[in-house]
């Protein structure tokens, strides 16, 4: 590729000159020759480019991309013009999906386990031999258990299929799971799916700990809307409330810090000052006010009471009450670690509740209900939460459960549960575990069968866009490239295995192609279908306004009584900080922290790359005796981890903020042994009503390690312990 | 050791405006490439920083390349600092090729690989650079990086490599393009048309990753354009304006609402 | 050896040859001479090398020559030119490119299907093997060269020249060679003289890439 090389030509020149041995400096053999197609695709013609409308099926808020392909390879991705969600626009980490497509450490060939479970020891299979094992093993299964992502449309329709013969169950792992919002939402506004939060319209957005620009639910959508909401002359004001500054905090009108657990308290405050100062100009604040306890209650939570605990000071909490009222319409939201504590559903709930207070809901600008999932089409099944996650991993530990045939597709409990809830080893006590994915992680290495899977962009797929984008919204997948690896997409291991396993009511497909049209036949129906087929692939998808949106209940169902404490994991004597973990723009839960490229993208705030750091206040370092670079550990009540210490000016002084996402011994290249996993250290809490992981909810301390260790970081800070000494450039040849 | 009254005798300094220097911006017929970046609207969220490398074939920044400060990105965001807990900000401001009108690189160049062309790109030829890296050193802005390795990619991940840009050896200069292969493209497209080409036609990578339209490139030419409208706004600045190099990219300000009222007051 | 060389060495105009070998000359110091020796080699190399050895003796007489086939007709890449600058036939690639296997099958499943070397292409279609040719125009990777803008000019100049016209003027006439050789320096200084010659663009970064 690189041409002939000038310089290589002069260096060998050189040589030749200097009397010395020839050095071979050919031109690349393969620059001199041209192969020709066999056959001819239709429409295509070599170093033509060609593109294609597909999706990273499994990017968070369902994100429609279209992929640049010259002579069959697969070069770029951009986001699908027009498509409601992301409208033609991507995050880094769907830009960077070629390269985990060309990513060469993926799972190519089937493996079967050669060692003990966990040693990630395999041996390469063919796929016959693996689907005879698959067949095997869940033949003789009573009720076999699959585990995946929050997969919808397609995909789920073919796991029915399995699932109805073989009476199994399906769980649905996610890093993060969306339970305590999706219950809030409930409790508030009466909504069974995701609803719209219009920031595009919005003249204020107060968020309680939502990154929506960066990781929070569509990030993508909601950048897109947020680029709206900053049009001059309108710009609406952010207000963004959170214990550890996000992306979304950073480009915040207002940041505020508030303690952890305490978000629910503040966001009360703010209504009891609407309330008290009549901000909305009129009554409306007095329905819902009264619907959740009345004013009365809501006094309780007058500024100068909650001070001390939500750490705001008064004066700043009536500002933040009349920026936000004063600027309709408003729009309050709430996520991150404001939800991941042992109240965080009634944080939820309160913050939620500001929207009905101001009048927001329903219309532009506001929290709109969403129209259902279309016909045909699924929408995802709701993610098991942390709870039932830790129940199964004690049943299966003390012999109550027992699962003969377990399938894990795409998802890495192992790595994302806190290594209190035993997960690793409960896994050791099921019968027969099969891993699928496109990398080997945490849990794909304890399977006893592993399974290649194909990447988003080699295979057929269809998905439901959750939350959905004020519209009902279908994306489809097609495959741009032929996959390099021996990998089959799950829909048709799923199908192959069904119908191996019941002859006798075989799935009416055979293959994922054939069963993602039979659901288009259902979306846009018989009558020129395959005109309607080719606008569908061709456009990324299909949307409508959609019907059926759910109505708003007349009153919210909650009390501000319901309110409680937060709790933490810890002693406050023996662990002086919270611990904040937060998902990075770049490989979010770690998922893809296989890929190079999102490696290398610099964290926004901290400019670091490549590994796991610890943000500590300065004053806080100080008082540790701890500087940048260093090494340190971090105690929880549950374990240790280490990090180096990034000093950051934005970070408060009783909290410790480690990203999500490294620390793993199987994967790639570029992210095997690599920083630390947070999420192993953390306490196994719930969020009460939700069963969320109540992540957020662990103290911990920092002690110094006695070592020191650069960070790889964009911002160009000397090393205060080298004196200002560049680093040493190590010298290569080649 | 020249003294206060030495140098009071040395003559004085023309005028920056009297100096000889060419016009940053000659009239010409065709266009005249430029950029807007809403400050007030970058997220920081780093889009277009993969987009630039996945579309401009960017080596892979290893650790050690980042730690040793060889990384290589065309586009990068920078990331400020202002003030102390509890009021400290972060700010990001992403910084690419500026394509000066008066470009230092361009000058101090002694094989002209980098020169000015008549689109008003700062335009580097990768098979005339000797590698003498005296542009990455007279560039104010440190967007020209230095090939101190041979860009290598694990087999298959060189089949992404995009076949409209070269890749740069080991030993020379390279820098944001603001993808002249695009732009290219889009030039031969409308000439085969028979039309102008359209405001908003031609988008860079970065460009067109950009969530938040932050980024708007087009023509400063066509006075109609996106890009020439943003770039009267009042929040317009140049990045290190002092310098004269007339770049042909333009910043507007992050809106502070809570400085306002003292700008309003100071007006 | 000397092939590997030539190909990667600087293609030179016969004046700047003179000029660096009289300075070779001059200077005739006994570590500048090998040098020399390369840059002449080099020469060599930009010039005409000879036609290559194909794994399939194709002739394009007998194609383009005897049978009259349009160079378009397996070059599917090439816009299609009618006398006129108007382009036709879209898509269009950058690159005029080589036929695919299956297209050698239009005919060769049914013409001259006993001669041996159409029975190599039958081989290929059958096994599925891509047929690997040499390259006989190569121009480097920081080369945008499109083939669409110069048949357009070519076209918008000359319009009495039919398709085949057009592609001799850098391709030579392909419809007389047996083996297809190179017949222009493609060099720099070749495209730039052609360059000048018509008034086309001669700002480095319309070809350079």
């Amino acid at each position: 590729m690189s041409g002939i090389a000038r310089r290589r030509f002069l260096t060998g020149a050189a040589a030749l000159a200097g009397g010395a041995t020839v050095v071979a400096c050919a031109a690349p053999e393969r620059e001199s020759r041209v192969q020709s197609f066999v056959h001819s695709p239709e429409q295509t013609l070599p170093g033509q480019e060609l593109w294609f409308a597909t999706a990273c099926a499994h990017s968070t808020g369902g994100n429609s991309v279209v992929v640049r392909t010259v002579d069959g390879r697969a070069k770029k991705v951009e986001g699908t013009k027009g498509f409601p969600v992301n409208l033609g626009k991507t995050n880094v980490r769907g830009q960077a999906g070629v390269q985990s497509l060309y990513n060469p450490d993926r799972l190519k060939t089937p493996l079967r386990r050669r060692g003990t479970r966990g040693d990630g020891q395999f041996e390469a299979i063919g796929w016959p031999e693996a689907l005879d094992l698959l067949t095997e093993n869940f033949g003789s299964a009573g009720s076999p258990l699959v585990v995946t992502g929050p997969i919808s449309g397609t995909r789920l329709r073919v796991l029915a299929q399995f699932l109805a013969n073989s009476e199994g169950r399906h769980l649905v792992y996610e890093d993060q799971d969306t339970a305590t919002l999706r219950e809030a939402a409930r409790l508030i506004f009466g909504y069974t799916r995701l609803p719209h939060f219009d920031i595009a319209n919005a003249g204020a957005v107060l968020s309680f700990g939502a990154d929506f620009l960066g990781t929070w639910l569509s990030p993508v959508h909601y950048s897109t809307a947020y680029g709206k909401f900053r049009e001059e002359p309108k710009r609406g004001r952010l207000i963004q409330i959170e214990s550890h500054m996000s992306l979304t905090g950073a480009n915040a009108d207002r940041w505020v810090y508030v303690n952890p657990g305490h978000e629910g308290a503040l966001a009360l405050s703010i209504a009891q000052v609407i309330a008290a100062e009549n901000l909305t100009g009129d009554d409306r604040w007095f329905d819902p006010v009264n619907a959740v306890g009345g004013i009365d209650a809501l006094n309780a939570y007058a500024p100068e009471l909650t001070a001390a605990r939500t750490g705001v000071a008064p004066d700043a909490v009536r500002e933040i009450a009349r920026d936000f009222a004063g600027h309709p319409p408003a729009l309050a939201i709430a996520g991150g670690s404001a939800l991941a504590q042992t109240n965080g559903l009634d944080n939820a709930a309160a913050a939620l509740l500001l929207n009905r207070i101001v009048g927001s809901t329903g219309a532009a600008g506001g929290v709109r209900p969403n129209p259902s999932a279309p016909a045909g089409v699924p929408g995802p099944t709701a993610a098991t939460p942390f709870n039932q996650w830790g129940a199964l991993a004690t049943g299966l530990l003390d012999g109550s459960e027992e699962i003969d045939a377990a399938f894990f597709y795409d998802v890495d409990p192992v790595y994302g549960l806190p290594a209190s809830t035993r997960f690793a080893d409960a896994l050791g006590e099921m019968s027969f575990v099969v891993g699928m994915g496109t990398f080997l992680n945490e849990t794909l290495a304890r399977a006893d069968l592993v399974l290649p899977a194909t990447h988003p962009f080699e295979e057929w797929g269809d998905f439901v866009a959750d939350p959905a984008p004020d519209m009902e919204v279908v994306g489809y997948q097609q495959p741009v490239v032929t996959s390099w690896t021996n990998a089959r997409s799950f829909g048709d291991v799923m199908l192959a295995l069904t119908s191996e396993l019941f002859p006798d009511a075989p799935p009416p497909w055979t293959t994922m192609r054939d069963a993602v049209r039979d659901g288009a036949q259902a979306l846009i129906g018989q009558e020129g279908f395959d005109r309607g087929w080719i606008e569908l692939l061709r456009t990324g998808g299909r949307w409508q306004d959609g019907e059926g949106r759910e109505a708003q209940a007349d009153q919210p169902d909650w009390h501000i009584g319901l309110l409680a404490e937060p709790a933490f994991a810890g002693d406050t004597t023996e662990f002086d900080l919270h611990l904040i973990p937060f998902e990075n723009v770049a490989f979010g839960a770690g998922s893809e922290s296989a890929n190079p490229w999102l490696q290398a993208t610099p964290d926004p705030l901290t400019t670091v790359t490549w590994t796991t750091w610890a943000e500590l206040n300065p004053a806080t370092a100080q008082r540790l005796g701890v500087k940048r670079n260093d090494v340190v550990h971090i105690d929880t009540p549950n374990g240790t981890l280490r990090a180096r210490v990034y000093e950051s000016p934005v970070a408060p002084p009783n909290v410790v903020a480690v990203p999500i996402g490294q620390g793993r011994e199987f994967g790639s290249r570029w992210n095997v042994d690599r920083g630390a996993n947070v999420m192993q250290t953390l306490s196994a809490q719930a969020v009460a009503g939700s069963g969320s992981l109540a992540w957020g909810a662990t103290l911990a301390r920092v002690r110094p390690a006695g070592e020191h260790d650069r960070l790889p970081t964009l911002e160009v800070i000397e090393d205060p312990r080298n004196d200002g000494e560049a680093p040493p450039v190590r010298v290569t040849s080649g | 050791m020249a003294s206060a009254t030495d140098t009071a005798e040395l003559p004085v300094v023309a005028a920056a405006a009297t100096l000889p220097t060419d016009d940053p911006h000659p009239e010409t017929d065709g266009h005249r490439w430029g950029m807007v970046i809403d400050a007030d609207k970058c997220t920081g969220c780093q889009a277009c920083v993969v987009a630039c490398q996945s579309e401009n074939n960017l080596a892979l920044n290893e650790e050690n390349r980042v730690i040793e400060r060889r990384a290589k990105t065309w586009i990068r965001i920078e990331r400020y600092w202002e003030g102390e807990w509890p009021n400290a900000k972060a700010r990001f401001l992403p910084v690419l090729c500026q394509h000066c009108g008066n470009a230092p690189c361009e000058t101090v160049c002694p094989v002209w690989a980098t020169y000015h062309n008549p689109d008003g790109l700062n335009v580097q030829v990768y098979n005339r650079c000797i590698g003498t890296r005296f542009c990455a050193n007279a560039c104010p802005y440190s967007v020209r990086y230095f090939n101190f390795w041979e860009p290598e990619w694990p087999s298959p991940m060189d089949r992404q490599l995009n076949p409209d840009v070269t890749v740069r050896t080991k030993g020379i200069v390279e820098k944001c393009t603001f993808c002249i292969h695009r732009i290219n493209r889009t030039k031969r497209q409308a000439d085969r048309d028979g039309r102008p080409v359209a405001d908003g036609e031609v988008e860079p990578a970065c460009v067109q990753a950009c969530p938040t339209t932050a980024l708007v490139f087009g023509d400063l030419n066509d006075s109609d354009s996106k890009v020439s409208e943003l770039s009267h706004s009042k929040r317009a600045y140049s990045l290190l304006d002092s310098l004269g190099t007339a770049p042909a990219i333009t910043y507007l300000k992050k809106v502070d609402p809570s400085h306002v009222g003292e700008e309003e007051a100071g007006h | 050896m000397l092939d590997s060389f030539r190909a990667l060495l600087p293609r030179l105009s016969p004046k700047q040859l003179i000029v660096i070998s009289g300075l070779g000359a001059v200077l005739g110091g006994g570590a500048i001479a090998p040098m020399i020796l390369l840059i002449v080699l080099g020469a060599m190399g930009g010039t005409i090398t000879g036609p290559p050895e194909q794994p399939i003796a194709f002739d394009h007489s007998v194609h383009a020559g005897k049978a009259g086939i349009a160079c378009e007709f397996c070059h599917r890449g090439i816009p299609v030119v009618e006398n006129t600058a108007t382009a036709l036939g879209t898509p269009v690639s950058a690159a005029a490119t080589i036929p695919s296997v299956e297209q050698c099958m239009f005919c060769h499943s049914v013409v001259a299907t006993d001669k041996p070397e159409v029975q190599k292409i039958r081989a290929a279609w059958e096994t599925g093997t891509p047929i690997e040719w040499i390259r006989v125009h190569r121009l480097p990777d920081h080369v945008d060269f499109v083939h669409d803008p110069h048949i357009r000019a070519l076209a918008e100049a000359h319009p009495s020249f039919s398709t085949a016209q057009i592609c001799a003027t850098c391709h030579g006439d392909v419809a007389s060679m047996t083996e297809v050789e190179q017949v222009r320096a493609l060099n720099m200084g070749d495209c730039q003289g052609c360059h000048r010659e018509n008034s086309a663009p001669l700002d480095c970064a319309v070809c350079h890439k």
